[in-house]
């Protein structure tokens, strides 16, 4: 007899509303069909009727942590339509904010995938560990998030350089914790055996349902926009392109810990040989053409489409966000797996959503009984992780009556 | 790979069928033909190892016009296949069964502009909005926001 369990539109493991249909049988799944839309706010069809400069601060509405990744995306098709250069300076902070993006974001997503498995430990540190980069950003920018820096051409407003030794005392501070959370995460067995061989994505399916990021780096796909169309300051820094042949959780999660160290480097080295100069190229006008831009976020390759009639509206705008392509790889990951493994990889690519919990259950399609609620599901997942732990002959992490 | 060499072997391999139209060191535009797009785009993801980044669909003056943006791991390039379908009748054959990542794309232009992809197993609504009527397309340029508003009594 199979089942259909509706994840969503509202749960934990969603940041954003979608919903999940798991079509199981027995602790199998065998089908899972996404339905999406709740949030689909028509940001494209309202910047036709917005100015290019205006679109800029619409960007950063788009997603709630990815605000440097959209803005700068779509800063870089413009300037591929015009065929302009942005000065040195601005680059480098592009560089510098992008990269604290990335470590916030990366530190939340470790946060919540001990969650899911029952390690809250892991989410306490992670979380504790994200604030202080986010109070970094404020005293650069002013603001924690959506700053409204980038402008097409350039930044907006300098970075003062009086902030600078703060945010190399916060990277020499947080290279120390990413290495004991790294530690912690890659020599614990518990974890291992909870993580390693789940949710598999293949080199192959990777390939064919074309994710990016590091879902894709985690299955041995060897790329990075950063490193493949260089853009930014990241061509004249010392840094590596982390790549993982396995593709299961246990891989993404370690991806995005030793990309927090690369991170960590990358900001340290923009910080020491931030340039003097402009940081704006004035832009004039906008001519007829079209551009196309790519930002590696923390998520994966994000794209950008603008076409211009030659006024100072676009013609048509559109925007790729990279978890637009990794969602569907779930199709290949997720069939096969066991419930109580789903709520992780579906976490593990790190679907890009803001945290509403509510409504998730498991339904009996006969007699439309409530088998299980969606703590249930996280509960299963913990509970698994915690038998482990007593197979193991661990002390478990958890407490013994959960609280979520 | 430049956007030279993909030139190259485009023109080689499509002689007749691929009309180049634009090409900058890392941008390349190709024009293709509704009836020979799967060829191309089986040629450009199976032999040239490229990535479906994703597809752009738009209104033109020509009817809808499809943008598929083809990236390559280790180069700079992004190939365009662009390709146009009647507004009246909108059709493209799908391409998710020879790359899977084509698989809610279509499904998103099919909900935004109502181009019909023949072959595609699951055509249904993705991200339009579940009070939007099939039969209306809200990227279409005769989409008319306030009389929509008004027939479902958000005036």
């Amino acid at each position: 007899m199979s089942t259909v369990i509706p994840i969503g539109p509202f749960h934990p493991l969603q940041d954003e509303p979608a919903n999940f249909l798991l079509t199981v049988e027995g602790e199998k799944v065998i089908d899972i069909e996404a339905n999406m839309g709740y949030i689909h706010k028509g940001h494209e069809l309202l910047a036709q009727s917005k100015t290019y400069d205006q679109i800029v601060i619409q960007t950063e509405r788009i997603c709630g942590i990815c605000s440097v990744t959209h803005t700068v995306c779509f800063c870089h098709a413009v300037e591929n339509l015009l065929g302009i250069q942005v000065p040195k300076r601005a680059e480098y902070i592009r560089t510098i904010l992008g990269e604290l993006e990335r470590l916030h974001s990366h530190l939340l997503w470790v946060g919540l995938a001990g969650h899911f498995i029952g390690y809250n430990t892991v989410f306490m540190w992670a979380w504790k560990y994200r604030e202080p980069v986010l109070d970094v950003i404020e005293a650069l920018t002013g603001n924690r998030q959506n700053a409204s820096i980038m402008k097409p051409g350039g930044v907006r407003r300098d970075l003062d350089e009086k902030h600078f030794p703060r945010v190399l005392e916060l990277m020499s501070t947080l290279r120390g914790q990413v290495e004991m959370l790294l530690g912690a995460v890659i020599d614990d067995p518990v974890i291992h055996s909870r993580t390693k061989n789940v949710g598999v994505l293949t080199y192959e399916a990777a390939t064919d349902w074309c994710v990016v990021g590091p879902t894709a780096r985690a299955s041995g796909i060897d790329m990075d926009i950063r490193r493949d169309e260089p853009y930014g300051a990241y061509d004249e820094l010392d840094w590596e392109v982390i790549v993982w042949k396995e593709g299961d959780v246990f891989a993404k999660a370690a991806v995005r810990l030793l990309e927090l160290l690369e991170s960590i480097k990358i900001i340290e080295q923009c910080v020491k040989q931030f340039p003097k100069g402009p940081i704006l190229n004035e832009i004039k006008q906008i001519p007829v053409g079209e551009g196309i831009g790519r930002y590696e976020a923390p998520r994966g390759e994000d794209i950008h489409y603008v076409r211009s009639n030659g006024t100072n509206m676009p013609e048509r705008w559109k925007v790729r966000a990279p978890s637009n392509v990794n969602v569907p790889s779930f199709h290949a990951s997720c069939i096969g797996g066991s419930i109580s493994d789903v709520t992780i990889t579906l976490a593990a690519v790190d679907p890009c959503y803001s945290c509403t919990e509510r409504m998730a259950a498991v339904v009996d399609p006969d007699s439309k009984k409530i088998l299980y609620t969606g703590n249930d599901l996280v509960r299963m997942g913990q509970e698994k992780t915690r038998k482990i732990a007593r197979e193991l002959g661990r002390p478990p992490d958890l407490p013994l009556k959960l609280d979520i | 790979m430049t956007a030279k060499e993909m030139t190259f072997y485009l023109s080689e391999t499509f002689p007749e069928k691929v009309q180049i139209e634009t090409a900058s060191d890392k941008r390349l535009y190709v024009r293709v033909q509704p009836e020979n797009l799967r060829e191309v785009i089986r040629y450009v993801f199976e032999e040239r190892k490229a990535r479906l980044s994703t597809a752009t669909g738009m209104e033109v003056r020509e009817g809808i016009e499809v943008l598929y943006h083809f990236s390559f791991n280790g180069f700079p390039l992004i190939t365009t296949i662009r390709v146009t379908t009647p507004k009246h009748m909108p059709e493209l054959d799908s391409v998710q069964d020879i790359l899977k990542g084509a698989y809610w794309i279509e499904r998103e232009i099919h909900d935004f502009f109502g181009v019909v992809f023949k072959g595609h197993p699951k055509l249904k609504r993705l991200f339009k909005a579940r009070n939007v009527p099939e039969d209306v397309y809200p990227l279409r340029k005769d989409f008319d926001l306030e009389k929509f508003r008004e027939s479902i009594g958000e005036a």
